[in-house]
């Protein structure tokens, strides 16, 4: 009895001091643009780039100080009803987009996206289906990976029923990130978590200020990547 | 490249629905302001909306008046539209009559959201919002006589996602 208990607490303390997580802060700028192509059609435009702020030194290594992504995201949204819409993108990313060892990545993806009222809010659910060419630098292809996300989330308005202009909302979600085919560290192998605050400027759309909080698996051993950001969002529906 | 060019003719299209902002307490005119607190002694919960239809500027107030939800529309200092939620109980049988045999006839199955009396000092009619098969929402314009007048165009936003 006493040895796989002398092995398993070697095993722990082994772990946890070659386990190595990694924790990273920094800021996530982000612009998103909807508008009208006819009754049951809209385009959306969503971009943003991910700064990790901070240099840091975790286990003798050095992390500087570094732009981690750049993310560019057209979409074309359909309404089958206003508590149902589905969607389609080409996105594109860049990691490390400034570094020499940048990865570029083209992914296709499908979604759909429902929303109900809840007291004086709205959750929304929404699973997606991506289809990634993530460039290997070795090779110079573009193998595919695909993913399942799915998200949950919850909207309201904070003066009154209805969000007017000059007037603050809450939004938060939480999303899943499940790896389902090509080479993976894990199969549930991210998870976001929102929560922000926004304000609604009229004409000029909205804005969302809020912390986004990133945890991905970064290799076989299960070690972690934590992304504290600070994330801020204009929101327009120009036409 | 001839996609992404028709994706930006797409993307040009001008809708012309109309459009509403909400506007200051403080850049309505006192002309409307007045008119209401003269005819509606008491009310409460105002909000004023500018709306802008073509070359046509609106100003819209909506408040609450003993328990009921009133919206009036005024172009410049002219009342143009008032417009107020009843219950269904509140349509003459009649009325309700011709209504339902309309809505049945070519929804089969709906359900009624909202019921609103335009203009019920004068010439009357009832916006009514319903829900249909499929969970899309639609406006119908009535007389007082219950017969259907036009189906007014609801412009849905899709549900706000990003990432």
């Amino acid at each position: 009895m006493k040895k796989p208990v002398l092995f398993f607490v070697f095993f722990v303390i082994f772990r946890l001091s070659y386990g190595q997580n990694l924790t990273f802060y920094g800021f996530l700028p982000a612009i998103n643009q909807t508008g009208p192509i006819n009754k049951k059609l809209s385009y959306n435009v969503f971009a943003s780039t991910t700064i990790d702020a901070f240099k840091e030194k975790i286990g003798g290594l050095e992390y500087p100080a570094t732009d981690l992504q750049f993310y560019f995201q057209p979409s074309l949204i359909y309404m089958i009803s206003p508590k149902v819409n589905v969607a389609g993108s080409y996105t594109y990313q860049r990691n490390n987009p400034f570094n020499n060892n940048f990865v570029n990545e083209h992914r296709l993806w499908q979604q759909a996206i429902f929303s109900f009222p809840v007291s004086n809010g709205k959750i929304t659910a929404r699973l997606r289906v991506e289809e990634r060419f993530i460039e290997n630098r070795t090779t110079q292809k573009y193998p595919l990976f695909t993913r399942l996300r799915q998200q949950i989330g919850w909207n309201k308005p904070l003066q009154g029923k209805v969000l007017d202009d000059h007037e603050f909302y809450l939004n938060m979600y939480n999303e899943f990130y499940f790896s389902v085919t090509g080479n993976k560290n894990a199969t549930y192998s991210e998870n976001w978590s929102y929560v922000g605050v926004g304000y609604q400027l009229g004409k000029l759309g909205k804005i969302e200020v809020g912390n986004l909080f990133q945890v991905a698996v970064r290799n076989k051993q299960q070690d972690l990547r934590f992304l504290e950001l600070g994330q801020i969002t204009w929101i327009t529906n120009f036409k | 490249m001839r996609f992404l060019l028709f994706l930006g003719a797409l993307l040009a299209t001008n809708l012309g629905f109309a459009q509403e902002k909400r506007i200051p307490k403080s850049d309505a005119p006192n002309s409307i302001k007045q008119y209401i607190s003269g005819h509606y002694s008491g009310f409460i919960k105002d909000k004023y909306y500018k709306e802008v239809e073509g070359n046509r500027t609106f100003i819209e107030c909506e408040f609450v008046f003993q328990g009921k939800e009133y919206s009036l529309k005024f172009q410049g200092d002219s009342l143009i539209e008032v417009e107020l939620s009843v219950d269904w109980q509140e349509v003459p049988t009649q009325s309700q009559m011709a209504i339902n045999q309309f809505l049945n006839s070519k929804f089969g199955v709906y359900r009624i959201l909202e019921i609103q009396q335009i203009n019920p000092q004068g010439n009357l009619k009832y916006e009514i919002t319903i829900k249909i098969k499929g969970g899309n929402e639609l406006e119908l314009l009535f007389d007082k006589n219950g017969n259907h007048i036009a189906d007014i165009p609801i412009q849905t936003a899709p549900i706000p996602s990003i990432f």
